[in-house]
């Protein structure tokens, strides 16, 4: 494209950078001497895509062989879209500029079910077509991984390839058996041959290599294979030893001001804290930290290469890490004098302290959060978030000490169990919270600010049996918050219940899912998970054209042998760990912790071949 | 967050000079340096906040010893001349660093070069005084050239400019914007095919009066705190009054104005 029709086409649309490319650490190869090319494909905005630490480090792993490229490519803005289908522009890379339809594979990362049709949408602009049984010769392979892919049903007819679990080594796997199909045979046998080749790949799912089954009453009734090469469950692939990966020190510097736009530094993968509802905290198992001296390495280099003022200390629960307090304290000094922050995201109430807190504010304070996530002790325990009033109240009152006036608490509406009780518990807590402050006698004011979002029931949790509350209740439960919190120091946020509802329909949804997709894609859904995109309208009449009650998906109560579309999906953990979870979070009974040292049965150790890992004691309750 | 006249604390210490800790620098010993820097390629889409950001971390990873500012929220001490809307190409932007340790200009430009991409280049560099004026405050008009989608006759310009009053809408209210246009006149730079070969360097206005008629066109207009009118708000303004559809397609600032006694100056001195 000519620099002046480049120059039309970005000055049509807002925020030109997100499409350019040239970014610092950007990298750019020779499309004909590189026999590999995969477009990296996050299915939302630049600004978005461009926080995720795992496109991170995809880019990196692809990027470092010599015989494959990784470019990225993200979500055209809406505007931009309208241009593209008016000019007839075919979504491109950003690094080449080049069509991703002329790669070897397009990949996307499945972070959230309100963007599938994101993607549905990229795949078109690019001139690929949707479903995979479309596909010719030319077409790259389309494939996803990230943590939807352990239930990527509802995308199963668009998807050739689906990675499970942690991508660093299976994706050369695949690539260098890609490569070779390509380079020494030519391709020979055609797509579905390289297809049955991949799947001999542990981590690997093929979706058109099975058939599911349903019963009458809609249940799944059995999810069969269809060729040999095709094994009846597949696992996830999982890293055991961190520090071994070549980690990305030159991460790009985004044009934009992106969402997270720091150094991030992975401390550790995993969470075993045990809460219930968490996806994350059961897909990513087991915990195994990295050491601290690489920790502290991989941050003096990002910092170097990039220019950041800022690093994140990332995990999905950061003050977890053994080491946390000293490797804070080690980038403070070595850092603040060169007007570096820390931040650290995802803290937990009970294993927070004064000294963390120092550390964290020495060059700037970063607000500070936290998720209690449920308002009464019972609920707490019920769903496993050992956390007592005690534990919150003290964190609170440490981190007014320390200097913070402005506090964020996020909070579930809708769990198992809960009652309006439960709900009162959140406002009971916010008032405890401002007596705290109160009996600090500030002069200033402090700031509250409480947020809600609906429970979505997850795959592969203890609660992948339970309904999700109706909307009605839910509406009902904000609208008594709302009430309760009204105070100047509070600042009341909430999800909207309705898009919680469509993503409980697919979080737990099978492949019937597939053509609502399609058709709502079609009337136009895109970037759902704006609310000024999102039309819940449209998804109801979608669902009511085709005949599909999305009841039936959000709804309904599982029996506990019930057959899940996702059964042939591992990700190593027991069942019955599961259902026994969902026994004792019925009866409020919490589950402590197996860094503690004792195992809690989830299996995931011994159906791996991993172990847990640890670089010292864990400190926490 | 890029004009900040509060001064530093003395114990900031050069980025990533790991182990330096026992420097420490009397509070008076800053050091400035001025740059005109190209602003072209990808970073003409860049806002003027995303510049700014751009540079801090290039500065920080030239390992340059740049001051920082105190307070709440501290950042790179870097003060611009004059922002640049998104759209516009400049081989003429300035800026003045702060640097708490003292490096020659030369070393300064050719490490931030180094690691500076997508367009944003440092053209010249200069060690200036720290009493010498503000930047932000110096700048008062600028050099234009304009590419058109279509021609435009030196006479309809001429028309144009013999109005008194030249009204723009601007945030509800018209304003007269014909204070704000110093000179408009059509020439034959070679704009056009500069900007196709990704010549910076070229689109050399001719002189004046010399072209009747072309797509290119050399405006002065002012620019700072004290007056502002873009090239694209120069056109919707002569759009309305010629009763044309001209398209701006390229905008490239070829110099920036301070003012001395009346006359246009130089931000060098």
């Amino acid at each position: 494209m000519d620099v002046i029709s480049k120059r039309q086409l970005l000055m049509s649309v807002a925020k030109p950078a997100r499409y350019l490319g040239t970014e610092w650490n950007s990298i750019h190869k020779d499309h004909e001497q590189i026999p590999v090319k995969f477009a990296w494909a996050f299915p939302d905005v630049y600004e978005v895509g461009m926080s995720h630490l795992g496109s991170k480090i995809m880019y990196h792993e692809i990027n470092r062989r010599e015989d494959a490229l990784a470019e990225r490519v993200f979500a055209p803005w809406v505007d931009m879209e309208a241009r593209m289908r008016e000019k007839k522009i075919a979504l491109w890379a950003l690094e080449s500029w080049r069509p991703i339809r002329e790669f070897d594979f397009v990949g996307f990362t499945l972070q959230y079910e309100m963007t599938y049709t994101n993607l549905l949408n990229m795949l078109d602009l690019a001139g690929i077509p949707l479903e995979s049984a479309a596909r010719g010769p030319d077409d790259p392979f389309v494939i996803a991984g990230g943590p939807c892919a352990f239930n990527p049903e509802p995308l199963a007819p668009f998807l050739d390839l689906v990675v499970l679990g942690e991508g660093e080594e299976v994706i050369h796997e695949l690539l260098d058996l890609y490569r070779d199909w390509k380079l020494k045979e030519g391709k020979r046998g055609g797509r579905r041959e390289f297809l049955r080749r991949a799947a001999g790949i542990g981590g690997i799912y093929i979706p058109s290599f099975y058939a599911v089954h349903y019963e009458e009453d809609g249940r799944v009734a059995a999810i069969e294979p269809l060729v040999p090469e095709a094994p009846r469950r597949i696992s996830k692939r999982v890293i055991a030893d961190l520090d071994v990966l070549d980690y990305p020190t030159r991460p790009i510097v985004p044009f934009l001001d992106v969402v997270h736009d720091r150094v991030m530094t992975e401390l550790f993968r995993g969470c075993t804290r045990g809460c219930r509802f968490c996806s994350a905290g059961m897909i990513y198992r087991p915990v195994r930290e990295r050491s601290p001296e690489k920790v502290l390495d991989l941050t003096r280099q990002a910092l170097r290469q990039t220019g950041y003022h800022e690093v994140s200390l990332t995990s999905l629960s950061s003050s977890d890490y053994t080491h946390i307090g000293a490797v804070a304290h080690q980038v403070a000094e070595e850092f603040a004098a060169a007007g570096v922050g820390i931040s650290l995201p995802s803290l937990r109430v009970d294993s927070f302290s004064v000294g963390l807190a120092r550390e964290v504010q020495r060059v700037r304070k970063a607000g500070l959060t936290f998720a209690p996530e449920a308002g009464t002790q019972r609920l707490r325990d019920v769903i496993n978030k050992g956390v007592t009033e005690a534990d919150i109240l003290e964190t609170v009152r440490a981190a007014f000490l320390a200097g913070w006036k402005e506090l964020k608490l996020y909070f579930m509406i809708g769990l198992p169990t809960e009652t309006e009780e439960d709900v009162a518990g959140i406002a009971e807590l916010a008032r405890a919270i401002l007596r705290v402050w109160d009996e600090l006698r500030r002069r200033e004011r402090p700031h509250l600010v409480i947020s809600t979002s609906s429970f979505v029931p997850k795959a592969h949790t203890p609660f992948q049996w339970e309904p999700q509350a109706s909307l009605e209740e839910l509406r009902q439960r904000q609208g008594l918050l709302k009430r309760w919190l009204k105070d100047r120091r509070i600042e009341y946020n909430w999800h909207d219940p309705e898009l919680s509802f469509i993503e409980a329909v697919f979080s737990r949804g099978d492949r019937r899912l597939a053509p609502a997709l399609r058709r709502a894609w079609e009337l136009g859904a895109r970037f759902d998970s704006w609310s000024d995109q999102f039309d819940f309208g449209r998804w109801l009449r979608v669902f009511a054209e085709l005949r599909l009650d999305p009841a039936f998906y959000a709804y309904r109560q599982r029996e506990k042998d019930e057959i899940f579309p996702w059964d042939h999906l591992d990700a190593g953990l027991s069942r019955s760990f599961l259902w026994l979870e969902r026994e004792r979070a019925l009866r409020a009974q919490p589950t402590p912790e197996c860094r503690l040292g004792r195992c809690t049965g989830c299996a995931v150790c011994g159906n791996l071949g991993v172990d847990l890992r640890l670089t010292g004691t864990f400190g926490g309750k | 967050m890029v004009e900040n006249s509060v001064l530093l604390k003395a114990d900031r210490q050069a980025p990533f000079e790991s182990g330096n800790k026992e420097a420490s620098y009397p509070a008076a010993s800053l050091y400035r340096i001025r740059a005109r820097f190209l602003k072209t390629d990808d970073a003409i889409y860049l806002s003027h906040l995303d510049l700014a950001r751009l540079m801090q971390r290039a500065l920080a990873r030239a390992g340059l010893p740049v001051a920082f500012t105190q307070g709440f929220n501290p950042h790179p001490r870097l003060v611009f001349a004059a922002a640049l809307a998104v759209g516009t190409e400049s081989r003429a932007e300035y800026a003045d660093f702060f640097l708490h340790h003292p490096v020659e200009a030369v070393e300064f430009q050719s490490r931030l070069n180094e690691t500076l991409t997508a367009g944003v280049q440092i053209l010249e560099a200069r060690s200036v005084p720290l009493s010498a004026p503000a930047l932000t405050g110096l700048t008062r008009a600028a050099d234009y050239l304009v590419l058109l989608s279509a021609e435009v006759r030196a006479a309809e310009l001429a028309a144009f400019l013999e109005q008194e009053e030249v009204l723009l809408a601007r945030e509800g209210k018209a304003t007269n914007i014909r204070p704000l246009i110093l000179a408009a006149e059509v020439v034959r730079g070679g704009l056009a095919a500069a900007v196709a070969a990704g010549d910076w360097k070229g689109g050399e206005a001719s002189p004046p009066g010399d072209v009747e008629e072309g797509r290119e066109v050399f405006l002065r207009l002012r620019t700072g705190s004290q007056g502002n009118l873009r090239p694209e708000d120069f056109f919707a303004a002569f759009n309305s009054f010629a009763g044309k559809h001209l398209e701006v397609l390229w905008i490239r600032r070829r110099e920036l104005w301070a003012e001395k006694k009346g006359q246009l100056a130089s931000l060098w001195d």
